[in-house]
């Protein structure tokens, strides 16, 4: 399956990229999804998403990374966030 | 039905329009419109800003301002809502955010307004980045911010 992952602000710049498509042999949660992640973007990204002020979006909804992902969900990953 | 509006531009807003368009959707049992709007600083923890950028998750940022405005529907009754929040690149004195609440009696309106503000410090999917002489930094919401925003919870 393909999910496509995405990166803002802080974490865009430590990824450098705003968006990849990770491949996944198998479905799974995020928390699985990050196993891939490693496998193309390297361990110290992971260390980055895994932080805990990092907060997770599936689909454009806030969720807890034991959420499953299915082919073609969006899954973002954001730092600390502030309107206003 | 509540009348809602939310709009996330990269343009300036026109208070005096957007005000006059809120007021022409009135019914007659509105007796209070309340306004905020936000603007960009020159100065932020003593440091000069040059510019503010600002970034947003299109479709996710409005959803987070729609949950915002539900809440502040159930706790007061509100006729209309209007969220018009800018994105990009602002410099200091550019307006960055307006809210604008009304109901029948002014301490909803009023209420409402502060409630919506408060909570888009910190719930609403934006990201700040000052440009200061020195270079730039991401901003994250202050102490201050999230203690307003947890004091709505009690």
């Amino acid at each position: 399956m393909a999910i496509r992952v995405r990166f803002f602000a802080a974490l865009r710049e430590q990824v450098g990229c705003d968006m990849v498509e990770v491949r996944a042999p198998t479905s799974g949660d995020i928390a699985g999804l990050l196993a891939n992640i490693r496998e193309q973007l390297g361990e110290r990204i992971v260390s980055d998403l895994t932080s805990p002020n990092v907060r997770i979006a599936l689909n454009r909804e806030f969720v807890s990374s034991d959420f499953a992902v299915r082919d073609g969900d969006e899954v973002a990953f954001m730092p600390p966030i502030t309107g206003g | 039905m509540m009348y809602r509006k939310i709009s996330i531009q990269s343009d300036d807003f026109d208070i005096g329009r957007e005000w006059a368009e809120l007021r022409a959707t009135l019914g007659g049992r509105v007796g209070a419109m309340a306004a905020f709007c936000g603007v960009v600083r020159d100065q932020y923890e003593k440091h000069s800003v040059s510019n503010l950028e600002l970034e947003h998750y299109p479709g996710m940022t409005e959803k987070s301002i729609e949950s915002i405005l539900d809440r502040a529907r159930e706790r007061w009754p509100l006729d209309a809502i209007v969220v018009i929040h800018r994105v990009g690149s602002l410099a200091p004195r550019d307006q960055i955010v307006l809210v604008l609440a009304t109901s029948s009696h002014r301490q909803a309106a009023l209420d409402a307004c502060t409630f919506v503000i408060d909570l888009l410090k910190t719930e609403a999917v934006f990201w700040k980045r000052e440009v200061l002489p020195s270079g730039s930094r991401w901003i994250e919401s202050t102490d201050v911010d999230h203690q307003r925003s947890t004091d709505w919870r009690e």
